[in-house]
């Protein structure tokens, strides 16, 4: 049987070509492409074939595949089921029984080495993966045998990517994180508890647009959605540099809307778009709400301690966009001024260099 | 608390970071101990203040009234965008009784990684002469180290994550 075309898919949903390219634009926008951008996605989308996605769920709450269902723009999650083929996602088929398990070994033996695999969830080890059962047999197996002639596996979660509550101590169900149980198929992680509709939503379109994974950093994350702190873009910063915190709920800080570092904010510690992209369209995200960054999508987040005890230790790095921005804006006028050469390579090393460190030891990408 | 300082505003910024750092900041466990308050190279930009502050917490540029027209009061926890030649940057609004209204853009916090204050101001120094020259070297330096080897490795790069 023929596959459909994206043109056809689109056109069979009744998704405009307005509507379309107004996606596309968004979408450069989240991936901070610049003007052309939207171009490239567009034609990338409208001419490449579409690749069939697998979708599978193991230990997990669906609260990933609730995030994406609900992108923002209006018709995001639509255009982008569209451009993928969605061949099994068990959440939102049709298909049910073994019919359904069956368009999984279809996949796997008629795209072998070219679908996607995303998985929502973790793989429980213990007791051969009883904890998780699929179809009638553990996870684990389906997982294995999809994941083996995978082109790239995205991990959609904190589940996926570091195994969040699961694996919280003492992990009684030995759930595993994706990447921990894969050696030769490239694995992109996307934490969050559950990840911004819109970073997934970029993630599937930038890996349709350029046939291959954006650039990662150590922990495999995109560095396009993950590079920067909470703190560093969070619009009570001012109140943390100013030292103006809340120090008990509903105080008169707490109602000037003062930092929320004393209330246990893990903005300081976590690595997410939430203050600069927003949730439920950029309304709002947590802190901008009253509430602390809990850092659902830093590894082992359930066991750092109580969620409104102030952070233990603040001294991880943090590079603040702006200190970047001002460093690569800089680094040619510097090198010119002789008088401060010195200060621009104490600028160089702290801003770039080893200041990094979260990703001083590189990404897997370069 | 609109206030417009017609000299300049240094003192007045490190006797308001100073009294933040001995009260509300006194129990905040985030301190460099080889760092204190100094503001570096406050100077008169397009009518107003420019300059950086270096504290133990953090390091940020700061921008003070030097007079009234052109300045933009940023609504409460609102950003402001400040065109500079190095591009865009936001500004977010504070009031401090030694400085009245002011706004500030963060650079570094924790400071964790500067060993001693001459690094740190140095830093600030060469950060405020970053700020105030056109981005022109960012662009050219990035791009041909893409184009260069980006086509050619993408599929290998895709199947082998390298």
């Amino acid at each position: 049987m023929k596959r459909p075309t994206t043109f056809d898919v689109l056109q069979e949903r009744g998704i405009s070509r307005r509507d379309f390219l107004g996606f596309c634009a968004l979408a450069a926008t989240w991936m901070g492409l610049g003007p052309q951008g939207g171009a490239a996605i567009a034609h990338a989308l409208e001419t490449k074939p579409r690749i069939p996605v697998l979708w599978l769920h193991g230990l997990e709450c669906t609260c990933c595949s609730e995030s994406f269902l609900r992108s923002s723009h209006p018709q995001a999650s639509d255009i982008v089921t569209s451009l993928v083929s969605l061949d099994y996602d068990d959440t939102i088929m049709a298909a049910a029984g073994d019919q359904a398990e069956a368009i999984v070994e279809e996949i796997i033996r008629d795209y072998r080495g070219s679908y996607i695999l995303a998985v929502e969830g973790n793989i429980p080890l213990a007791n051969d993966g009883m904890a998780c059962i699929v179809g009638g047999r553990p996870f684990k197996h389906q997982f294995d045998d999809a994941a083996r002639h995978a082109k790239a596996i995205i991990a959609w979660g904190t589940c996926a990517s570091s195994g969040c509550v699961q694996a919280a101590k003492p992990n009684p169900t030995q759930a595993t994180p994706v990447h921990k149980l894969i050696k030769n198929v490239p694995v992109i992680n996307v934490p969050g508890c559950p990840p911004i509709a819109e970073v997934m939503t970029g993630v599937i379109a930038y890996i349709l647009t350029y046939d291959r994974l954006p650039e990662l950093d150590n922990q495999l994350r995109p560095k396009m959605f993950y590079s920067q702190r909470v703190h560093d873009k969070c619009y009570r910063r001012a109140h943390f540099d100013a030292g103006q915190f809340v120090e008990r709920w509903d105080d008169e800080g707490a109602r000037q809307g003062w930092c929320l570092y004393k209330m246990g904010c893990r903005g300081p510690t976590t690595y997410n778009a939430c203050a600069s992209m927003g949730w439920n369209d950029g309304v709002s995200f947590p802190i901008k709400s009253g509430h602390g960054c809990i850092g659902c999508s830093e590894e082992g987040f359930w066991d750092r301690g109580p969620f409104y005890e102030r952070l233990p230790d603040m001294q991880q790095w943090g590079i603040e966009s702006n200190a970047d921005k001002v460093a690569l804006a800089g680094a040619a006028a510097l090198g010119a001024a002789i008088a401060v050469q010195s200060a621009a390579t104490v600028v160089k090393r702290v801003v770039t260099g080893k200041a990094y460190d979260k990703d001083s030891d590189d990404s897997p990408t370069s | 608390m609109f206030r417009v300082h017609p000299e300049n505003p240094a003192d007045a910024v490190e006797e308001a970071y100073f009294r933040i750092y001995r009260e509300r900041m006194a129990d905040v466990p985030v301190h460099n101990e080889a760092l204190s308050v100094e503001a570096v190279d406050f100077q008169k930009w397009q009518g107003h203040w420019l300059g950086v502050v270096v504290t133990s917490w953090c390091m940020s540029v700061l921008l003070v009234p030097g007079r009234e027209e052109g300045w933009e009061t940023p609504g409460d926890n609102e950003r402001r965008f400040v065109k500079f030649p190095a591009g865009d940057f936001a500004f977010l609004g504070s009031v401090e009784p030694e400085l009245g209204e002011f706004q500030s853009c963060a650079l570094f916090s924790p400071m964790g990684r500067f060993a001693n204050q001459a690094e740190a101001v140095l830093t600030a120094r060469a950060s405020l002469i970053a700020l105030l020259t056109p981005a022109v070297q960012s662009e050219p330096e990035k791009k041909p180290q893409k184009s260069a080897d980006e086509p050619s490795q993408s599929r290998r790069r895709f199947l082998a994550l390298r």
